[in-house]
């Protein structure tokens, strides 16, 4: 690291590392291998291969005040939810905006009251799965964050209905880090949507992850959604799974508006006869910058996972997909597919894509493809034949394009959100 | 030049092996090591002009910045640089006028490896510069070419010959500080080949160079530059063996290809270098450099079967620079026991309507790992451009590995883009089959492999395909897994 990037960093470390309070005072036993990573760890740059196409300077470079907690909500895109609601404003989990509806086997809390009450639980999963050794960024929340959602399910616990998690962040030049714990005991089974909101105009900086623990005979689904509507927004979203045997983790992410953001999917496939889907769409416009890093991690036998990110870009937009596949020496049987397809609307938009596999077992099927093109005009001149308006014909191509991976959303009421009829 | 104690002692310890066969020739060779002097020296030797010293001192403070590249998917130990001995070439050089007069040590070494000249003179009617370590002893068929205007020489011969040609041409593709590599290769490099094509002429026979790495410790730094100008077409080949060694030798080649307008070339290789024994041990490291420049509605074609080394690293690419120009990139890569392969190809578009096709077919076996990294590039010039990639990987141990890293980065909305990749084992059902007709399972998986490298042997000129379905089939002889 040059002397200059040593500087920028301690200089954009430096905002942060005024707090008390954070999570990590209650786990001392990751203390000084974070401290360690943000001393290491550099800021990506060009050269740094998980983040080559996608710049963190707007980051590094702006001044970020932590946000308060009781800043107010924007609206929220689901205001006819009747189920459990979960809201966190700036990072912190904000009881009173939300409605939670107890059940049988669930405990659902704030990271922060979850430290005092459920610190053995705590302490032994958190910042497991993550890579705070590897990610600057990921170190960075692991230093800095105060609080975020705790939910644990137990044994054969099957909610009645979905939990609605909101994450709105706010005010002027806020930054929040907030930190998810999200576990399943064996035979659970949990449905969620997952929403993202920049409020209004304002600069943010959201450094979001959760992990999640599928247990044994699980089941997970998550549909999440992410709209920042500010120009000067960034957001790294973070997810990290592990799967135990015969569970099933199925995640969506449809990104509907984001100036930048950073979408990374980590899955460590742990247990045999395990099931991943993993699905997302993005649709970019003006100078919008969306960059999904995914990775499935196939470490036993008997696996599937299935993967299909679809795009459109527009306007000056760019777009990133980086798919990464591993299928460890033992995990023979695995049947790992991947796919990615993107529209390139205008000359001044760009797309790059990189479906990576990485095999060491032969008895496996594995495949992935990416495509980059345009409407085939056949199809377009197809339809106008038969008196569709040229922009009705695009429109409809559009969605029949995307329309593949909305159909594997789980909530209508996300589906919803692109005009989808259930 | 004389002998320092060591050289003599390797030289001696060189010939014991008991595979493999070195060549007992007297050579000329530099005490090992890298600085300014030894380029000087490389350069003096050579009687080369100022400005080429110039360009390869240049070259090696450049290089003396860089840091050996970490990122290949590969783990080896790097070869000390200063440990090589930069400049080797055999003590007779034959001025010749027949065969006959020959060095008939030489003549053996060629017919072990298969190259018999007057056979290859006579029967088949390729022209053979061969390369043994860095200087070309043997050039045929030169009067022939000659009359088409068609030079076909050694680089240390072109410039002293045609310096404004290789002036104009070198390094204008593959930049002396373009990577690592290449720009070691720039400051020593100590011969190669030269092949130009004057306008509109049709090279009426297959262009071929064999190389050889033949004295121990002489790294091989070969510099091809082949220019095809307007309306021409050239098809040249290039195999590579090497003699069993059991330290690892470095090859790091620079190969330059121009196409000007409406220009075809035809660039196969077959590369079988000792890939090191069944534990590992020796084997040669092959970190070759190799590029074409498109211009308008030309054509560059590469075709590799990649089967020897016990490290590769190579990606031959393709600049799409005129418009409608066309970039193919054929290649079978075969790894087994520890080999160890990164390969694949970069085009790189960016004039319009320009076109490009990626077949990869790897295929490891034992406890190798097979990677394929490519780039498909299109810039927001590159209207309509069109690029079709296909990269199978097949998978014959449950101990080796089947990789790929593609990069797509497309900057234009008329561009189409598709990759597709799948990796698979050798399918039970078809082994049984062959099975089930008499064959043993060496062939039915000899057969099967050849099945699947179809698409690529096929773009082989036909004697190259031969003996790279041998090859194919030596290569994998014991991998059943």
């Amino acid at each position: 690291m040059t002397p200059v990037q040593d500087h920028k960093k301690a200089a954009f470390l430096e905002q942060f590392s005024k707090d008390e309070e954070v999570l990590l005072a209650s786990l001392p036993h990751l203390q000084a291998s974070v401290k360690d990573a943000l001393e290491e760890l550099e800021i990506p740059h060009r050269r740094t291969e998980s983040w080559k196409y996608t710049r963190v300077n707007k980051i590094i470079n702006k001044e970020w005040k932590t946000g308060s907690s009781n800043a107010p909500s924007s609206n929220s895109l689901f205001p006819n939810w009747e189920g459990s609601r979960v809201v966190l404003v700036n990072g912190f989990f904000r009881e009173d905006l939300s409605t939670l509806k107890p059940e049988d086997g669930l405990v659902l809390t704030s990271m922060k009251d979850a430290s005092k009450q459920h610190g053995e639980v705590l302490g032994q999963h958190c910042a497991s799965l993550s890579g705070q050794k590897e990610e600057l960024f990921e170190a960075h929340n692991l230093a800095f964050a105060k609080d975020g959602l705790f939910l644990h399910l137990n044994k054969n616990a099957a909610l009645k209905g979905s939990i609605l998690l909101e994450n709105h962040v706010s005010g002027q030049r806020t930054s929040a880090q907030n930190r998810n714990l999200i576990i399943l005991e064996q035979g659970a089974q949990l449905n969620m949507i997952v929403a993202h909101y920049g409020d209004q105009e304002d600069p943010i900086f959201s450094n979001d992850l959760s992990e999640v623990f599928v247990g044994e005979n699980a089941q997970f689904t998550c549909d999440l959604v992410q709209s920042y509507q500010g120009e000067e927004q960034f957001a790294i979203n973070t997810i990290w799974a592990n799967q135990a045997k015969n569970s099933r983790f199925t995640l969506s992410t449809s990104t509907l508006q984001g100036n930048w953001v950073r979408n990374n999917v980590n899955v460590r496939v742990s247990g045999e006869n395990c099931e991943t889907n993993l699905y997302g769409t993005y649709q970019l416009r003006n100078k919008q910058h969306v960059d999904n890093h995914t990775m499935i991690d196939h470490k036993v036998p008997h696996c599937e996972s299935n993967e299909h990110y679809k795009g459109i870009l527009y306007d000056q937009s760019t777009g990133v997909f980086n798919g990464k596949v591993f299928v460890r020496e033992d995990a023979q049987k695995t049947n790992a597919f991947q796919q990615n397809g993107n529209i390139v609307m205008s000359d001044n938009a760009s797309m790059n894509s990189k479906p990576e596999l990485e095999i060491y077992a032969d008895d496996v099927k594995c495949s992935h493809g990416s495509t980059t093109g345009q409407f085939d005009e056949e199809a377009v001149f197809y339809l106008m034949a038969r008196g569709i308006s040229e922009q009705n014909a695009r429109e409809l191509l559009v969605k029949a394009f995307v329309g593949e991976v909305l159909e594997k959303i789980h909530h209508p009421e996300v589906k919803a959100l692109f005009g989808e009829e259930e | 030049m004389a002998y320092e104690g060591d050289d003599l002692l390797e030289e001696v310890t060189g010939k014991e092996y008991e595979f493999g066969f070195t060549t007992n020739i007297e050579s000329d060779k530099a005490p090992p090591g890298l600085n300014e002097d030894i380029i000087r020296l490389i350069s003096s030797k050579k009687n080369e002009p100022e400005w080429l010293l110039e360009w390869r001192l240049d070259a090696f403070a450049k290089w003396s910045e860089m840091q050996e590249p970490e990122w290949a998917h590969v783990n080896y130990e790097k070869p000390d640089f200063q440990s090589i001995s930069y400049y080797s070439a055999p003590k007779k050089k034959p001025q010749l006028d027949s065969l006959d007069d020959l060095d008939p040590e030489m003549r053996a070494t060629m017919d072990k490896l298969g190259i018999s000249i007057e056979e290859q003179k006579r029967l088949s009617g390729v022209a053979v510069d061969f390369v043994m370590d860095s200087v070309s002893v043997a050039t045929s068929f030169k009067k022939k070419l000659g009359e088409l205007g068609i030079i076909f020489c050694s680089m240390s011969e072109a410039v002293q010959e045609h310096p404004e040609l290789v002036k104009k041409y070198l390094g204008t593709v593959v930049p002396k500080q373009d990577n690592f590599y290449a720009a070691l290769n720039s400051a020593v490099f100590t011969d190669g080949s030269f092949c130009y094509i004057p306008k509109g002429v049709r090279c009426p026979m297959e262009l071929s160079t064999y190389f050889r790495i033949n004295e121990s410790g002489t790294g091989q730094f070969e510099r091809t530059l082949v220019v095809a100008d307007k309306g021409s077409y050239v098809s040249y080949l290039e195999g590579c063996t090497a003699p069993q060694r059991d330290e690892n030798q470095l090859h790091a080649a620079v190969v330059e290809l121009i196409a000007l307008d409406e220009a075809e070339i035809k660039y196969s290789t077959v590369q079988n270098w000792y890939p090191g024994d069944k534990n590992g041990a020796g084997g040669v490291f092959n970190f070759v450099t190799k590029r074409g420049l498109c211009e308008t509605r030309s054509k560059i074609s590469w075709t590799q079967v990649e089967t020897g080394s016990a490290v590769t690293w190579k990606y031959p690419s393709c600049i799409l620079k005129g418009d409608h120009s066309i970039g193919e990139f054929y290649s079978v890569a075969v790894t087994n026991n520890y080999q160890q392969a990164d390969t694949g190809t970069k085009m790189i578009h960016i004039g319009k309507n320009t076109n490009s096709t990626i077949i990869s077919k790897g295929i490891s076996a034992g406890k190798s790992q097979n990677s394929y990294r490519g780039l498909v590039s299109i810039n927001a010039s590159a209207k309509n451009a069109r690029n079709f990639s296909q990269c199978d990987s097949l998978l014959m141990t449950d101990r080796c590995g089947a990789h790929t890293f593609p990069y797509i980065e497309v900057n234009n909305s008329s561009a189409k883009v598709e990759h597709e990749a799948t990796t698979s084992k050798i399918g039970e059902d078809q082994i049984f089959y062959c099975l089930q007709r008499g064959l043993n399972e060496e062939q039915a998986i000899s057969l099967i492999v050849n099945g699947y490298a179809k698409d690529v042997l096929n773009k082989l000129p036909m004697e190259f395909a031969v003996e790279a379905q041998k090859l194919l089939a030596i290569s994998l002889e014991g991998s059943v897994g």
